[in-house]
């Protein structure tokens, strides 16, 4: 009796805890959306509603009966939001195949700014499931963040996770590409101290008293299921009871190659993740559990325990431990700015904010004319802005040799974990290393802003050589004296987007493909695809080339057309981009030019290398392409002896 | 020795600098003090450029160019036609020594070489340069050989190419007599002889094409259409897009419906930018086979083209539900999932 009694108030602890936890989620939710700008508003509140339904007309809609849904959508904000514009009926299914869907992130934080993507976790319960409803579910939800993408210009991210896999901290999303993913006890204490429930089932941890031990964790969720008394309104996600002192070290690779597109978030997780391994092991408990506390002991919030001042304070507190005095320097700049809406920097609007900011610039005793300035940012020269980055990415470095020195020179690892951290060091090396030849990376900045019509000027000094000026809504952005480095630093910042962007090229001559026709760019993008890589499988080995462009420059020399200098673009494997040129000094013929540029291309060739020429010309001559290219085959030896083999011949494959 | 001879300019091509080294020094020894070293073929390249060489020897391993693809650049120049060339390794196999020999090599050391090889086999060559009857008579054989083919005399251009083949191997030579043989309507001689050209040379388009002719003349389809197919290929792959369309098209009007001749049409026509004729044979390809993953992907590519993810993903997509490990459809379905295309 006395036994059950227990059980009894502890129920009732519980029932009090979810009203908290809906309490403090609706504010969450609120901040979240009152800080959106209206279109984004717009469209992170249709979200849920295109994953609960399957319509006709509807964004994400599958030609499929399979039925998906979210697990008691109805009872949702957003159902309610959708129901009061239109006649929306209720389409639940019976058994919906979303148990959970949570926002996990910046949203609803002092840190949330315009640029902020929308990272939601999709839980189901795998085994439940069919083939087709799995396939159904991974169709429905790459149509919606293609739909956000192309109406929207918004990026949004689906990690569809099993649940009883989360639980055991096993992360591999269950659809896509199986990417490096963070060590798991990090990844659940960054999803408890950040998500927004926003449809389905509350996660039991959210409700329970904070700072359980896994056995006292089993145990209350034994007692509730065995109630009855909740129905089935919680999902079992674990417990995030300490972090894993053995997979530190690859969560800060993790956030260092994560982030890899702000380099001052980047600073900060991966110092937080950092501050578990040489920190002072925290005696406050995880930060996920200070939160849980003070929102289950709060009747009224203002965001005081707004999980990002959490973070900041501790990383803050790693670097005074650490008694590294440019690290904290570094660190206080990366947590300004990221408090003004990095990269759009600008005082904060909201209350709260500004009280924070205010609170640090006195703690850290910033003068105003050092405020001043660095609220100016959008108003920087790119190059300033460069070496701000330049700094956080100084900053990563340092963390990252200190790991190397320390954690990651420990041998005794699993023959697993050791591929892992290969793949997250060579990722780490491949974002915090300059290599010669490397194309330059813009600022954040520049690279988050959408350019739509891009011009590229060349102006010849007297000297015959010509300088290359890249522009986009009257905006100087670039400039070099050879063409293909400016085309490349373009391409490899992903400021041109295929199918929308558009490049002039505004100079006498022309530039042509191996075909003589004049450079259709969205085909040029194609053939060098400069887009960092996709699988991470190639970070398990040294990069190797894959892709050249060759650019011919050309003059007219009498009645012939001779090479005058020539540039190559070139890609490997890890993505990176490089840029290489051909002056041909004290070589005279065009056919020992073209000899030369078949050798420096050879020198690149391996494996499955593509090229590509093109010409910069008056009029463009077919034959120095094929004289390259015959040379090319000369040197690679690619003709050596083969018998014609009738046996079945694979068609041929239009390789991108 | 006269005093001319020991003026001739020798270059030594390495990786090394000590191979060369001890070479140099046998050279001077001979009397010979004009000797150039040069590290790669690039800097062998421009010293022959900048310079009267009379003779080179060149290591058969080289990181960035090797030897006998040097050995091959030479050769392609006229003016280096007949300048001695020797190639240099510590280990000869007979593959090595077969395509040293196709390649035109004038001979071969293997390394360490003493003074009297040097002196026997690299020295004697400059003597030879121009007056050797047995590079002489070649190169008046070929031309002979050339010119009775142009007058129609093949019985006899024909023991001209038979006589050279037997001196040294080479796919030009093996063609003009596939060549003959076709004209003579010796069909399976033919074929042997341009099965020949392309063993020695696997991208000699020419050959792959006069070959599937003759098949067709033998009234054996499956390889006439397998071997045109090859040259359509190759002259895909050097972007002579007429040549190749002109070959696939001869295969249609002889009758054939073939997966392949379609689906390569398919390709010439998108890099023409023809997309929609594109499209059209990519369908006919489908229709004789609905399942073929390459087709898929092809069309996908194709739709990229015309600027329709939507339709290209799909397509991209069926050649990865098709075949699951087809890597290089799941990279671009990826990079259409996260925007990147």
């Amino acid at each position: 009796m006395k036994q059950q009694g227990k059980i009894d108030s502890r129920l009732e602890e519980i029932d009090q805890n979810r009203a908290s936890f809906f309490q403090y989620n609706q504010f969450r939710l609120q901040q979240a959306i009152d800080k959106l700008p209206e279109r984004k508003k717009d469209i992170f509140k249709k979200i849920p509603f295109f994953i609960h339904v399957n319509t006709p007309g509807v964004p994400g809609f599958v030609k499929d009966e399979t039925v998906g849904g979210i697990w008691n959508f109805e009872r949702s904000f957003f159902f309610r939001h959708m129901a009061s514009g239109a006649s929306v009926r209720s389409v639940t299914a019976e058994f919906p195949a979303v148990q959970g869907l949570y926002h996990i992130g910046s949203l609803g934080t002092l840190t949330q700014s315009r640029g902020s993507d929308f990272d939601y976790w999709v839980i189901v319960d795998e085994k439940e499931l069919s083939a087709r409803q799995h396939t159904f579910l991974d169709t429905k939800l790459k149509k919606i963040q293609k739909y956000c993408r192309d109406h929207y210009h918004q990026k949004v991210t689906f990690y569809i996770h099993d649940s009883g896999k989360i639980k055991n901290n096993n992360f591999v999303p269950l659809y896509g590409e199986n990417l490096s993913i963070a060590p798991g006890s990090l990844l659940k204490e960054e999803f408890y101290r950040t998500f927004i429930l926003i449809a389905g089932r509350v996660p039991l941890w959210s409700v329970l008293p904070p700072g359980l031990t896994d056995g006292e964790y089993d145990s209350l969720a034994g007692d509730i299921i065995a109630s009855n008394r909740f129905s089935d309104e919680f999902l079992d996600l674990g417990n995030p009871a300490a972090i894993d002192q053995t997979e530190l070290a690859r969560g800060v690779l993790w956030h260092i190659s994560k982030s890899r597109d702000d380099s001052a978030k980047a600073l900060i997780k991966a110092s937080m993740a950092a501050s578990y391994c040489f920190g002072e092991k925290e005696k406050t408990g995880l930060p996920c559990d200070i939160i849980k506390k003070w929102y289950l002991s709060s009747n009224e919030f203002d965001g005081a325990a707004d999980s990002y001042i959490l973070l900041f304070n501790r990383v803050i507190r790693f670097y005074h431990g650490m008694e590294d005095a440019r690290g904290l320097d570094l660190i206080r700049l990366a947590i300004f700015f990221r408090l003004c809406g990095y990269p759009f920097v600008a005082p904060p609007a909201d209350s709260f904010e500004k009280k924070v900011l205010g609170k640090y610039i006195r703690d850290w005793r910033l003068d105003k004319i050092r405020v001043k300035k660095m609220l100016a940012y959008q108003q920087w020269p790119e190059r300033e802005k460069t070496i701000l980055e330049g700094r956080f990415i100084n900053g990563l470095a340092y963390l990252y040799n200190l790991l190397n020195k320390t954690v990651l020179a420990d041998t005794d690892l699993s023959a697993r974990a050791r591929s892992e951290v290969t793949i997250l060091k060579n990722k780490t090396v491949e974002y915090l290393t300059e290599k010669p030849g490397k194309i330059p990376r813009c600022s954040v900045y520049l690279k988050t802003r959408r350019f739509k019509e891009f011009v590229i000027s060349g102006k010849s000094a007297g000297d015959g050589e010509t300088t290359w000026f890249l522009s986009a809504g009257g905006v100087s952005l670039y400039s070099h004296g050879c063409l293909f480095q400016v085309l490349g630093w373009l391409m490899a910042n992903q400021l041109y987007t295929h199918m929308f962007s558009s490049i002039t090229i505004d100079f006498s001559v022309k530039l042509y493909d191996s075909l003589s026709r004049p450079v259709d760019f969205d085909g040029f993008y194609l053939a060098l695809q400069p887009w960092p890589q996709l699988s991470d499988t190639f970070f398990a080995g040294e990069p190797f080339w894959q892709r050249m462009a060759v650019l011919l420059v050309c003059e007219g020399r009498g009645s012939e057309t001779i090479i005058k200098k020539s540039e190559f673009l070139i890609k490997n494997s890890w993505g990176e981009l490089f840029h290489d040129s051909l002056a041909f000094d004290g070589v005279e013929k065009n056919q020992e030019r073209c000899y030369t540029v078949a050798g420096r291309i050879a020198q690149y060739a391996a494996e499955g290398f593509k090229f590509f020429l093109f010409q910069l010309s008056d009029t463009p001559v077919e034959a120095l392409s094929d004289t390259i290219r015959e040379f090319f085959e000369l040197i690679s030896a690619t003709g050596k002896g083969m018998d014609v083999n009738f046996e079945k011949k694979k068609p041929y494959l239009d390789l991108l | 020795m006269n005093r001319k001879m020991k003026q001739a300019q020798f270059l030594l091509v390495s990786d090394s600098e000590e191979e060369p080294k001890r070479l140099a020094a046998m050279l001077n020894q001979l009397g010979y003090g004009n000797v150039y070293q040069a590290r790669g073929a690039d800097n062998a390249w421009y010293r022959m450029k900048t310079s009267n060489v009379a003779c080179i020897v060149c290591a058969y391993t080289m990181e960035e160019m090797s030897g006998l693809a040097f050995l091959k650049i030479i050769r392609a120049e006229k003016k280096y036609a007949d300048i001695p060339v020797f190639l240099i390794d510590p280990f000869f196999t007979k593959i090595k020594v077969a395509r040293a020999g196709q390649a035109g090599v004038t001979g071969l050391l293997v390394s360490p070489v003493d003074s009297a090889r040097m002196k026997d086999k690299v020295v004697a060559s400059l003597d030879a340069v121009g007056k050797d009857p047995a590079v002489k008579k070649v190169r008046e054989s070929v031309e002979r050989g050339t010119a009775l083919i142009n007058q129609g005399r093949y019985e006899q251009a024909l023991e001209v190419f038979t006589a050279l083949v037997s001196q040294q191997e080479n796919p030009e030579y093996y063609y003009n007599i596939g060549y003959i043989k076709t004209v003579q309507g010796k069909h399976a001689e033919a074929i042997d002889a341009f099965r020949q050209a392309t063993q020695l040379n696997a991208l000699f388009a020419k050959a792959y094409e006069e070959m599937g002719r003759v098949f067709r003349a033998l009234g054996r389809p499956k390889e006439a259409e397998e071997s045109m197919q090859q040259a359509a290929e190759i002259y895909l792959d050097k972007d002579k897009l007429g040549n190749a369309e002109e070959i696939l098209n001869e295969i249609l009007d002889s009758g054939s419906e073939s997966l392949n001749v379609f689906n390569t049409l398919g390709v010439i026509y998108r890099k023409k930018g023809e997309l929609e004729t594109a499209l059209k044979h990519y369908k006919k390809a489908l229709k004789v086979h609905p399942d073929e993953t390459y087709i898929f992907y092809n069309i996908g590519r194709l739709y990229l083209d015309m600027k329709d993810t939507v339709r290209a993903r799909d397509y991209f997509q069926r050649a990865v539900d098709q075949e699951p490990d087809f890597e290089a459809a799941r990279q671009v379905v990826a990079a259409i999932d996260r925007g990147a295309i």
